[in-house]
């Protein structure tokens, strides 16, 4: 912490990085001192490094990349590493369709992960069938049948302003301490 | 060569095949017993020289099944559509995978798709659809899936 | 079952599939793999480190979009066109639009039909950068991905602009185009134009120059004309343009000029 410390008002400041403020910092005399409770740290470090892992099926995994790459850029909010396998990714971005032959793949791939592991599903596909809904017989009716969904970005494809959003909405969600199942309920 | 060029030469290969005109490339309706020895004398006749199969399917018309296949040549640059009428009850046809390499994939295809038996195929089973899926045929006209499928 | 083979003439050598046979054995690649660029599931028999089979599994993103068209109208089903090869929707589109066109034997406006080809072009030019940019990322440099996105950005704009999305257009129509130009277009596609013309070289130092990536390219998988037409895939574009100095495939655009 600054140097300049403000002895008489024991002030509590957030951090700029913390943003969800569940991290609580004191500026205490002699300077150079946070206490905050232990889970707070964890989750502020496990909410600012969120690796997902590369799965793109279809459409929006081309949007998916373009998040990623120069204009966009996720790796100013912790997602640059983008893992190949799932064992050492935390969230898995269905970006695409999920057919009926894909969705043991996707499955097993969750299964794989370690846990606390999070799932967002990206555009119309992923939510509901989206465009393939109707008179087909191959496409899964959303991802949600086969896998828990944290978080859902509608669009088809979502923009890349709409996958940051949600990957924003998700960290804030950690960073305030929610589980899964809180992080799910439609008014937490 | 010119459509009419083709025709004719068509014609001396096989006097049984019909042709329709009107469209843009020569259709020439063959019998499927015809096909093989036909397809052989496409692809190795030197005036001919059809060594490209760039579209192979399956049409269901409710009442018989037409298999359709578009030949082209990369050397003289003409092209020729060839259809065979199949018995929609028990569709058979000889295999092309040999004469043209491409065909391999494609009769996968049509075979899970539209159920048609590719005789002396090397290799025939399903391609896309996963397993479990033997017998049903989603391209036939009146397929119906209650449990995947939730229809408009 | 489709074998590639380098070092075995004799297909009848092979040993099956699954595994078998002293000194090969069987890895499966995809279907969620990073070098598929999809979910293309690739079953590789390997003797040491050559590839001396390949049997694909094809099918983890088969939609069934055929089925869907028996019960849409042409003008419905436009839309699952663009979503077929996203990185082209447009080429996509006017394929559709130019079979129904034909069918009716409709003639459309002659803006429209040069609408048409600017807006193949920009498409292809920007499905191209993300060819390159992954390209390079799978032999492992990240940085191209970064330049050839930066470009690809700018042509999504311009995309955006005149048809209100960036990747799945719906633009073509049969009949024409579904409205005009943005004012705009002229004015952004000169200027893109001159900063893609720029950039260019930089591309070349950058990739196609670059020593280490010409020794990871050059003469792997080769692939010979003749087993490009017996196998007859996409790459035939190339061969027809190799045979006779490119004169049917540019005729179209010829004609619109």
């Amino acid at each position: 912490m600054s140097n300049d410390n403000k002895i008489s008002n024991g002030s509590s400041q957030i951090p700029p990085s913390g943003g969800g403020g569940a991290v609580q910092t004191y500026d205490l005399p002699g300077g150079g001192i946070v206490l905050s409770k232990l889970d707070d740290v964890i989750n502020w470090a496990r909410s600012n490094s969120l690796w997902p892992l590369t799965f793109a099926t279809s459409c929006c995994g081309i949007e998916m990349m373009a998040t990623a790459s120069a204009k966009y850029d996720f790796s100013r909010f912790g997602f640059e590493v983008a893992r190949a396998t799932p064992r050492q990714a935390d969230v898995i971005i269905i970006a695409g369709t999920i057919v009926n032959k894909m969705a043991p793949v996707l499955k097993r791939l969750y299964d794989q992960m370690a846990d606390p592991k999070y799932v967002i599903a990206m555009g119309a596909c992923a939510i509901s069938g989206g465009p393939f809904f109707y008179n087909t017989y191959s496409v899964v009716k959303g991802a949600d049948h086969v896998i828990p969904v944290d978080v859902y970005v509608a669009g088809c494809p979502p923009r890349p302003e709409a996958l940051l959003h949600a990957l924003i909405s998700l960290q804030e969600k950690i960073k305030m301490g929610m589980t899964r199942e809180q992080i799910k309920a439609p008014n937490p | 060569m010119t459509n009419e060029e083709l025709k004719t030469k068509i014609t001396e290969l096989l006097p049984a095949a019909t042709f329709e005109e009107g469209g843009e490339w020569l259709n020439i309706n063959i019998e499927p017993a015809d096909w093989l020895s036909f397809a052989r004398q496409l692809r190795n006749d030197s005036s001919l020289y059809f060594d490209y199969l760039f579209c192979l399917t399956c049409i269901d018309w409710k009442t018989h099944l037409t298999m359709v296949y578009h030949l082209s040549s990369t050397k003289y640059r003409h092209n020729i559509v060839v259809k065979a009428k199949l018995d929609r009850n028990k569709p058979e046809i000889e295999t092309v995978s040999h004469i043209w390499r491409t065909a391999d994939f494609h009769e996968r295809e049509v075979y899970e798709m539209f159920g048609v038996n590719f005789l002396n195929h090397p290799d025939l089973r399903l391609l896309i659809l996963p397993d479990g899926w033997e017998g049903k045929n989603p391209l036939r006209k009146d397929f119906e899936d209650p449990v995947n499928m939730i229809k408009l | 079952m489709y074998r590639q083979t380098e070092i075995v003439s004799d297909v009848t050598q092979l040993p099956p599939l699954g595994g078998g046979g002293a000194g090969y054995f069987t890895i499966n690649v995809g279907p969620q793999h990073p070098a598929t660029h999809g979910v293309l599931h690739l079953v590789i028999t390997l003797n040491g480190e050559t590839i001396i089979n390949i049997e694909p599994h094809l099918g983890y993103i088969h939609r069934s979009i055929e089925k869907m068209c028996e019960s849409l109208t042409y003008r419905q089903f436009i839309y699952v066109t663009s979503r077929m090869d996203y990185l082209s929707a447009h080429i996509n589109n006017h394929a559709c639009a130019l079979c129904v066109e034909k069918g009716m034997q409709i003639e459309i406006p002659a803006r429209a039909q040069v609408i048409r080809v600017l807006m193949d072009e920009l498409t292809r030019i920007a499905s191209h950068e993300l060819w390159w940019g992954a390209m390079a990322m799978d032999v492992g440099a990240f940085t191209p991905f970064f330049h050839a996105f930066r470009e690809r950005e700018t042509i999504n704009d311009i995309m955006e602009e005149t048809c209100g999305a960036r990747l799945t257009m719906n633009y073509m129509v049969p009949g024409g185009v579904m409205h005009d130009l943005h004012p705009n277009f002229q004015k952004r596609v000169k200027s893109f134009l001159e900063l893609y013309k720029s950039k260019v070289h930089e591309y070349d130092e950058l990739v196609t120059g670059n020593i280490i990536f010409q020794n990871r390219m050059k003469g792997v998988g080769v692939i010979s004309a003749e087993d490009g037409i017996r196998n007859s895939r996409r790459f035939i574009c190339k061969i027809y343009g190799a045979a006779e100095g490119d004169e049917s495939i540019y005729s179209h655009y010829r004609t619109v000029n």
